[in-house]
């Protein structure tokens, strides 16, 4: 080993090896921190993750309920006091209740609700009559709320009262 | 200081992401969705809607509901593309100064300011998901966007809140998305098919500096074309079968799009896909169904001329670099459309090869900005690129089977423990074998080195805890040491190249691990029952001194002669007879067992005193750590 003026020599890599130490503690406590706040929102996504569980499943069964609400609606009137008509009837409150205990909601559409883009999804709009509210005229499809959050918006047709 | 969001401002959806650890994410709005309508509205109360809910109102207040703000950023009034849009859109387009405004409720917004309005929600979207202030972007636009453009898209973002760090164009920011800075010399493609609008880009790389060299594209040409062309065809071969024109009626009309959406996403993976469509509509005859069979090669067809007319945009954009299809060297597609298998036949025919896959295409070029942003805050540096371990680790345990402790694929650094113990009584020393592989027996895999620990104090098997430690450094660098947790005795191994692995050797490693994967399951099966069926006969030859007072002298002729015939089947390699071997022993020895119990309880029960509780401890250590054994 020599033994050469140490100062001098020294001085450069010190300075860079603490410039180093500096960016590199910077880089590790921004990794610390992504990473902790990343782990704090995965907790919370693993938390919504069954409710989204939920609403997936549901999204898949929807068009089924359409069709047996479409089903019903359009039993011919002269069949609707015969029994198996009513059977069928009574499965789609059954439906209902299952539904319901899955916490799945229908939203309100019916005629004459005021409309809000919230929870409806305008895709016909009859500007004849005249007035300053905005008011469902006719549902065409059915909307659902999961625990509060729209599912499928309900499909309507406004017009101004 | 916070996050640099990257945000993809597109004429019909945008999304957006951020670098998390050094990788990007994309992140959901507010309403849990990853992508956002370009959409403002202002309603009859003045309140400003933007994203999902003004597109649900867009109808009903059709003149305050500004959509494809992005055809006008930064453009002059007298522009052609200008005049273009004020007969198609619904919304109000007036002169201002020389450049243009718009519409909403009595007040006329610049572009710019509606640009902002969006902005302002994926900022305060970012900032919900991301619990920390978001102040800062990098934000994508078209190649072909000029000066002007891009000035007004960065004013956009500073009247919304948002220092604009960078705009960075589309193209380039796919490529980034596939990482493809880091190559030297390239020449890229970029595809992109989205909603409305169909642009192709020729990209050259140099010195880890993107250069558009050409653009080319259709502004008329895009998904809603192709669904159109299903969606029609479905209402011709209704009105063929009915005689009713489904075309004025909503939501049969909506009925057909989902289904003609979910038709196109499945026929990419199936030949044919079957339309049912129940109680579509009804007349005075009653409810009309439809039922249909849509084939892959029908769907071709009907959209085959929309297909052809890729080939030409892409054909100039080449010409004008001055290239040849075959110098491509990468083409990148983006754009939900590009799913399409048909699309991507297409981009195949014309390049003569495959498109680069794997980033999703409604993504990518969000995912391209946020990674511009990490580059521009130093998340993305060299020295912290983060390594992981090509292949498991872990140590041989009872019956030569390996136990691993760090699965392959893991980040590193990291570290690992995890507590074994003995297999037999009075076991002085452990050896810790240390193995590199995936496969199941130790000696498929790759030994890398092994000690042993002695010096444990005499026990029953399964009694001393002897904790291993694997602990491997951001050099691949693996230190295993061993801990006789009663004694406090320990001993180490430093193995330097566990890491040095050509790209072949791993390869060979998992594709031997996957050929010999069943043959293994069955031999560590084995392993595991014999395992068993060694702890069933050490615990029920212990049982007749134990309980010496308490077992009847027939009894415990039962059990010596269990043992014995048990022992008969120790040396079988096959799993199903150490499995019943294991179990006749216990049928042999479980009613023996309860009555113990049964004597005990009443015991017990006639002291007053409730001891029982820690009986059936002893034989769940049995089956749980049979196969951890040293």
């Amino acid at each position: 080993m020599t033994k050469s003026k140490p100062v001098k020599n020294n001085n450069q890599p010190c300075c860079e090896s603490k410039q180093a130490v500096a960016e590199l503690t910077a880089d590790l406590q921004r990794t610390r921190a992504d990473f902790e706040n990343y782990r704090k929102r995965t907790e919370l996504e693993k938390s919504s993750a069954r409710q989204s569980g939920h609403e997936a499943a549901a999204i898949e069964m929807l068009p089924i309920f359409d069709t047996i609400e479409r089903a019903i609606s359009a039993a011919p009137s002269e069949l609707r006091t015969n029994e198996w008509v009513k059977g069928i009837m009574g499965l789609a409150k059954q439906l209902d209740k299952a539904m319901e205990s899955i916490n799945l909601k229908k939203i309100d559409s019916s005629t004459g609700v005021k409309f809000n883009p919230e929870i409806h999804e305008a895709v016909q709009f009859d500007d004849e009559a005249e007035g300053d509210e905005e008011v469902i005229a006719e549902s065409l499809r059915t909307g659902y709320l999961s625990n509060g959050r729209v599912v499928r918006p309900a499909m309507v047709k406004v017009m101004r009262k | 200081m916070g996050k640099i969001i990257g945000i993809d401002l597109g004429t019909t959806n945008s999304a957006f992401a951020y670098m998390v650890a050094g990788k990007p994410e994309v992140i959901a709005n507010a309403e849990g969705n990853r992508t956002t309508p370009s959409v403002v509205a202002i309603n009859k109360s003045g309140d400003r809607l933007v994203g999902q809910v003004a597109q649900r109102q867009r109808v009903t207040n059709a003149k305050n509901t500004i959509y494809g703000v992005k055809r006008l950023i930064g453009r002059k009034f007298s522009d052609k593309e200008v005049q273009k849009d004020l007969d198609i859109m619904p919304y109000e387009i007036v002169k201002k100064g020389t450049g243009v405004a718009v519409k909403l409720g009595d007040k006329e917004y610049t572009p710019e300011e509606v640009s902002a309005m969006i902005l302002s929600k994926i900022k305060a979207d970012a900032e919900a998901y991301l619990g920390e202030k978001v102040t800062e972007a990098v934000i994508t636009v078209p190649a072909y966007f000029d000066d002007s453009q891009r000035q007004a898209t960065k004013d956009a973002g500073k009247i919304a809140g948002l220092e604009v760090r960078r705009i960075i164009n589309e193209p380039t920011a796919a490529a980034l998305a596939y990482g493809l800075e880091n190559k030297k010399e390239e020449k890229i493609a970029v595809f992109d098919l989205g909603g409305g609008t169909f642009d192709v880009s020729i990209l050259e790389l140099g010195d880890g500096v993107f250069e558009v060299r050409s653009t080319n594209g259709d502004t008329h040409l895009g998904g809603e074309d192709f669904d159109n062309r299903i969606v029609n065809h479905f209402l011709e071969v209704f009105k063929k079968e009915n005689g009713i024109d489904l075309k004025g009626d909503n939501a049969a009309m909506q009925r057909l799009k989902d289904e003609a959406e979910k038709a196109k996403k499945e026929l990419s993976s199936t030949n044919e896909y079957e339309v049912n469509l129940p109680f579509l509509t009804a007349d005075a005859d009653g409810p009309k169904h439809f039922e249909y069979k849509l084939t892959r090669a029908k769907l071709e067809e009907l959209v085959k001329d929309l297909i052809d007319r890729l080939a030409d945009p892409v054909n100039k954009a080449l010409k004008d670099a001055d290239l040849k299809a075959g110098d491509i060297d990468e083409v990148i597609l983006v754009g939900g459309m590009t799913r399409m298998p048909s699309v991507v036949e297409k981009v195949k025919s014309i390049f003569g090869k495959d498109p680069l896959k794997g980033v999703n295409p409604d993504e990518v070029v969000a995912v391209g900005a946020a990674i511009q942003g990490g580059v521009l805050q130093g998340d993305v540096k060299d020295v912290l690129l983060l390594d992981v371990t090509p292949l498991s680790l872990g140590i041989e345990t009872m019956g030569g089977v390996t136990t691993k402790l760090i699965e392959r694929n893991t980040t590193i650094p990291t570290s690992k423990s995890e507590t074994f113990s003995t297999a037999a009584d009075n076991q002085p020393q452990v050896e810790i074998h240390v193995l590199q592989g995936e496969r199941e027996m130790s000696a498929d895999n790759k030994s890398l080195g092994r000690f042993i620990l002695d010096g444990i104090a005499p026990a029953p098997r399964g009694i001393p805890q002897i904790e291993v430690t694997f602990n491997l450094d951001a050099n691949g660098i693996l230190n295993v040491t061993a801990k006789d947790k009663g004694t406090g005795k320990e001993q180490s191994i430093t193995i330097q190249n566990s890491g040095n692995l050509s790209k072949e050797d791993i390869e060979k490693a998992q594709k031997e691990a996957e050929a010999h994967a069943e043959e293994d399951k069955k031999k560590r099966e084995a392993v595991e029952a014999r395992n068993t069926l060694e702890n069933a006969i050490y615990q029920a030859e212990k049982m007749p001194e134990e309980f010496k007072d308490k077992i009847s002298d027939d009894d415990k002729k039962v059990i010596t002669d269990a043992v014995e015939e048990a022992k008969k089947h120790k040396d079988a390699s096959d799993k199903d007879e150490l499995e019943a071997a294991a179990k006749s022993l216990n049928d042999a020895i479980m009613p023996i067992g309860a009555k113990l119990y049964q004597q005990e309880a009443e015991t017990a029960k006639e002291a007053g005193d409730d001891q029982s509780a820690d009986g059936p401890v002893e034989g769940e250590v049995v089956d749980d750590d049979a196969s951890k054994k040293k």
